[in-house]
Formats: C-alpha cells, structure tokens, sequence
C-alpha cells in the first residue's frame, strides 16, 4: 500500500471536504443568482435601460447560471474571488486585510471559553448534586440566555461610557498607537515580537471586551458537556480502581477520566467553533471591529454578492477543517480510535 | 501472628441507599475479620452487598450511598467507616483491590507497562529501579513485560489483563488484596488457573485475600475462612470446614444443598423465594420470609454472636439464652 493507513484516512477525509466545498459554493452561488436585486441597479441607480444591458453583457450577468458558475469558479481556482462593490478592491485582499481581525477575536473568544468552560465542567461534575453544582449550572443557564448584542452594549455603557475602566470600542488599536509589523497578523503577539510592549498591552486591552462577550457563549455549551461527560467517564471502572491503587487527583482525575471525557468536548468544541465565527459578526457590530464579520454582514445588507459567496465559502471550509482535525483529534486522545483508524 | 491478632477486621458495617429521597438499607451490621495471610471467602447472592460493603471498607463508597455505622480496623488502628477519605488512605499503603472487569479496570488510555509504572511512581522507587521493578511485577503475574509492556488494554486478553491489574495492586505491596469477582469474567480454565495463582502469591508472600464470589464451591476450595452474605446480613460465618461439614443456619443449608458434587450425586434442590428489599427501619431477619424454620421471634431482630461449633450464626433457632 503507498500510504499509511492514517494518511490514507486524512486523505479520504480531505476529498470528501473538497466536494463538500463544491457543493456548497453551487448554493452560495444559487442564491446570489436568485436573489431579486440587481448588482447592476444597486450600483448605478440612474442609468438607461440600455446602459444598463450594456453593463450587464460586460460582467457577463446575461450568461445563463451553469455557465456563469463555471466562470466563477474558475476564477476561484486562480485565486480571483472576485470584486467587492462596496470596497472597489479584489475580495481577496478585503479578506487578507480582515481576517486577522477575526483571527485573533475568535481566538482569544474560544481560548476564554475553554479555560473557563472546562474546570467549571469538572468542578460541576465533581460536586454533582451540591451546592457548587447548583450555582455552576445557573451560572450557565445565566450565560447562556444573555444576548451577545446586549451584553456588548451594556458593558461598553458601564465599563467605557460610566466607569472608564475599558478602552473605547474603537476597533483592535487605539489610533494613538502605530501599527506594529504584521508577523502573525495577531496584534497582542506582533506588539510583542516588535518589542512594542504598550502596543500589545493597549491591543489587549481592546480585545478584552469583545473577546468576553464571544467567549461567554462558549463558556456555557463547553462547561456543560464537560460536566456530562465527566459524570460519565467517573463512574468507569478504571477511575475506581485508579483510586483503589491509590493513584492522586492528577492521574485519576485529570488524567484518566478527564482524557475519557475528552472525545465528547472536542466534537463540542468542533461544533462551536463554527459558531463563533458567525457570532463574531454581531459581537464586531458592537464593538466596531474591523473583521470578517463586519464585512460579511455589510455586505451582505448592500446586496454586495462576491463577498458574501466568500465569506460563505471561508466560513464553511473552516467548519470543513474543523471537522478533519476534530475527527483525527480522537486518534490523539484515546489509542482504540487510534487502532480502529489504522485498520 | 495468632488468630487473635486480626490484619484487618471489620466492624458493625451498616450502610444506606439513597435514590430519590428513599432510603434503604443495603448493608446491616456487617462484620468480618482477615488473619494475616488468610484467604476468606465472603460468599452472597448478587444484591447481597458483598461488593458494596468492601467498597465502604476502603473508603470507595459510590455517591448514592451514606455508610451509617461501623469500624474499619487495619494494622492496628481503628477508623470510623464513615469517614471515607480516612479510609481511602489505606490504599496503596496495605490494601489493594481487584474487581470483576479487568479489561475496563485498566485504564485505556496507557500501555500497560506504563500503568504498573505509574503505581510504582508513588512509592518513590528509584528512577534505575523502576524498569527492573515493572519487568519483576510482569514476571510475578506470569506475564512477559517485553511482549505485553507496550500494548494497550484493548490488545490483550481477558486475563491477561487481569494479570495486568494484579501488577498494578501487588507494586503498591500490599498486605491484603481485597478480589471483587476477580475471576467472574474468565472463562472457566482461566478462571482455576488464576485462582491457583492467588493462593500461591497468599503462600510466598503472606499476602491475605478477600475473595468476593457469588460461586459457594469455587470459594471453598481456596477459603480458609467465611462469611455468608444475605440482603445485606451476614447470616454466617467462621472457620470454612466448620460450616461446610454443618450448616447451621438455614440459609447456607439451602446454599450448600444447591451445590452439585460429582461424587455423591444428589438432588439440587433450589432456596424458595428470593432476595429481600425491604425499607431501611427494618431489623427483623431478612431470611424470614424464605425460610421454612421462621417463627414470629424472626421479625423482631436477629441475635449476633451465636458463637458455636467453630463458626458465629446470626439465627434465633440457635440463641439458646433466648428459648
């Protein structure tokens, strides 16, 4: 066999994205054709009924769909995802100017929510049915049912606009501070790399808001299925006799029942990351963040349709890779998936 | 050490149930005593609490349960069964346990070599000993550390993964090795061979066993000593030869008249009725119900300490203070 099991799997797993992609790019298209509004009357409000046919021949909207599907496609393969109305740039460089952005929101989002969401799982199924349980699970169902949008605006009310303790929500940087040279796109890391320690304090400090009103939506799904799954894997036989061995907290607990929850919570997680990316467009709203989101929704609202095709199409490969690293996560975690994948 | 000097030794053991606000008593004044380098038998029917009473014995308790009353005696020092976590300390400093489910016992997650090691890591072996010491467990139960070391729980057998857990209990030395069903999930060869084994290791290293077994004539082939478990009472117990050449109480009667021999072909004959559950408030003998010899002196409480012809019976057919 030329390959290795594994990499015969992740190989799989990678052409069935692909057409997943495919297919998905065919909706998102579809639905641009088959929105009512005309690009064209959008853009050029004023203009004849022949100027207009004129301009329609052009950009090729009098193609018939297959073939201007094909046409986008192709493009895509080159790289070319066509022109944002609104911007006047390519998508292409709209995106590469926005996606750290998002990049870095989500990323502080989801690190809050797992290192909150986690322990606040274990604990929950540790003290299951006492006091600490009880006021975890409220806690949750707290976090859970507040809106982000509200969240947002009320504390920017209090934190910014009362109390001065938060930076204005004026975006990733306060214009009293320079850009530093983009390494990881990561404002808080190239600061640091620049040795720009005020910049990355300052970037941090606009991150802070935002990135807690993403990440609460995290904290809760994250701590509930670690707290079902660590009620689960506690009551297997190898946690007792881990404990009959006399094996301490560490090994038991965090070792082998936490590892036993695992799978679980990485699929959970596999599941919200997507979701954040698209919360992250309500949270950017708020907090006028320039990212991806932001742009999507802009977009999307000004009938802009190239973005949104992307957009639709970033947004779904990532659910796709997602997806693939969760699923080859499980190899990682527990040596019977592990087997059962090289088979 | 004389009889007299118990390696461990349970007393008045009383634990309660409770599910959905009810509240059962599972375990009623269970008491048993292990001589250094004994092998005893506690001997029931499933949902006797033979388990459950071990378990409490070693601060396991599963949540659900509330241990009442009771003492726990171990190497000289007396605790109170109902502080868990004091009793949890004895493990891995004298007491180790095997249970039913071997394979699931282990965790899944390490190589078995790496398990016995992680064990070893908290008796503070010496880093140069330690692999020596994993091969010496390996060889001890009978297993190859250079075949099996690398393999994972779902890669062996059945019992060699109980062969595994035997390492995993015998590198925190124990004195006593307390063995829930141990064997239950073997197959029968599987099952002699590593009954065999136990009692070699109770000979060469003076290691006393706590056999758990819902199998009457299995345990009497390798116990010196016994305890009858029904519903929760322990309805007899002593010297083992005692109680299979006499039985006294009417439940191990039915018990040993139930157990087939090849030699004297007799007819089996099955113990009417089955296991009590009744509510916690309940002293009376939980055998009544079943038991041809019940008389109305069963429902107000059974006598303890009955000491006669070798053996404790807990019947008031046998309280001759009382008749």
């Amino acid at each position: 066999m030329p390959f290795p099991p594994l990499l015969r799997y992740v190989l799989r797993r990678l052409a069935i994205s692909c057409l997943v992609l495919l297919g998905i790019s065919l909706i998102a298209f579809s639905m641009a054709y088959l929105l009512p509004s005309d690009p064209v009357t959008s853009r050029y409000p004023d203009i004849t009924n022949e100027q207009r046919a004129e301009i329609r021949r052009q950009m090729g909207l009098d193609q018939p769909l297959p073939v201007q599907y094909a046409r986008y496609m192709a493009s895509v393969f080159q790289g070319d995802f066509g022109k944002s109305l609104g911007t006047g740039n390519s998508v292409a460089e709209d995106i590469r100017q926005r996606l750290p952005a998002t990049l870095e929101l989500a990323t502080y989002g989801i690190v809050f929510g797992l290192v909150f969401g986690i322990p606040l799982g274990i604990v929950s199924a540790l003290r299951r049915g006492r006091m600490t349980d009880h006021l975890l699970r409220v806690f949750n169902l707290g976090a859970q049912s507040i809106p982000a949008f509200w969240l947002g605006v009320v504390l920017i009310f209090f934190l910014y606009f009362q109390w001065r303790i938060a930076p204005s929500p004026i975006g990733r940087l306060s214009p009293m501070f320079s850009t530093p040279p983009a390494v990881t796109g990561f404002l808080t890391v190239d600061g640091l790399i620049a040795g720009k320690f005020d910049v990355a304090w300052a970037a941090l400090r606009q991150l802070m808001l935002p990135a807690f009103v993403l990440g609460l939506g995290v904290v809760s799904p994250v701590a509930r299925i670690t707290r079902s799954a660590m009620i689960e894997s506690l009551q297997e036989d190898y946690v007792t006799f881990g404990q009959a061995l006399g094996l301490g907290f560490r090994y038991v607990i965090l070792g082998d029942a936490f590892r036993g929850a695992l799978v679980p919570i990485v699929t959970t997680v596999g599941f919200i990351i997507g979701n954040v990316f698209a919360g992250a467009a309500i949270v950017e709203t708020v907090f006028a963040w320039p990212g991806l989101g932001r742009y999507a929704v802009t977009a999307i609202t000004t009938s802009d349709m190239a973005p949104v095709c992307t957009c639709i199409l970033l947004i779904a490969s990532t659910v796709a890779i997602t997806n693939l690293l969760v699923d080859l996560s499980y190899a990682l975690i527990d040596p019977r998936i592990r087997h059962e994948y090289a088979r | 050490m004389s009889a007299d000097a118990p390696l461990f030794q349970i007393d008045g053991l009383t634990i309660d149930s409770i599910r959905a606000d009810r509240r059962r008593r599972i375990v009623q004044d269970v008491s048993l005593c292990v001589a250094p380098g004994q092998i005893y038998g506690l001997v029931g029917e499933s949902g006797s609490g033979k388990s459950v009473s071990m378990m409490a014995s070693v601060g396991l308790a599963t949540t659900g349960l509330a241990v009442q009353a009771g003492t726990v005696r171990f190497g000289g020092v007396v605790q109170q069964a109902v502080d868990q976590r004091g009793l949890k300390q004895n493990l891995s400093h004298g007491i180790s346990l095997l249970f039913q489910n071997a394979k699931g016992a282990l965790s899944p997650f390490l190589a078995t070599g790496a398990q016995v090691g992680r064990v070893l890591d908290r008796q503070a072996i010496p880093r140069a000993d330690r692999e020596a010491r994993i091969s010496e467990l390996f060889r001890v139960v009978g297993l190859n550390h250079a075949d099996l070391g690398g393999k994972y729980p779902h890669q062996i057998s059945g019992g060699q993964a109980q062969r595994v857990a035997m390492a995993c209990a015998l590198a925190t030395d124990p004195k006593l090795l307390i063995a829930d069903e141990p064997t239950t999930a073997l197959d029968v060869t599987t099952e002699r061979e590593m009954l065999r084994f136990l009692k070699r290791l109770c000979e060469d290293r003076g290691l006393a066993i706590i056999l758990v077994a819902h199998n009457l004539s299995l345990v009497s082939e390798y116990c010196s000593g016994l305890s009858i478990l029904h519903a929760g009472q322990v309805v007899e117990d002593g010297d083992l030869g005692a109680i299979f050449d006499e039985p006294l109480h009417p439940y191990t009667q039915g018990l040993i008249a139930a157990v087939p021999d090849v030699d004297e072909p007799h007819e089996l004959i099955p113990i009417a009725g089955s296991v009590w559950g009744g509510s916690a408030d309940i002293d009376r003998c939980r055998f009544s119900h079943r038991c041809p010899f019940a008389m109305p002196r069963c429902d107000a409480g059974i006598p303890t300490g009955i000491r006669t012809r070798g053996r404790n019976v807990h019947c008031v057919l046998y309280d001759e203070a009382a008749s």
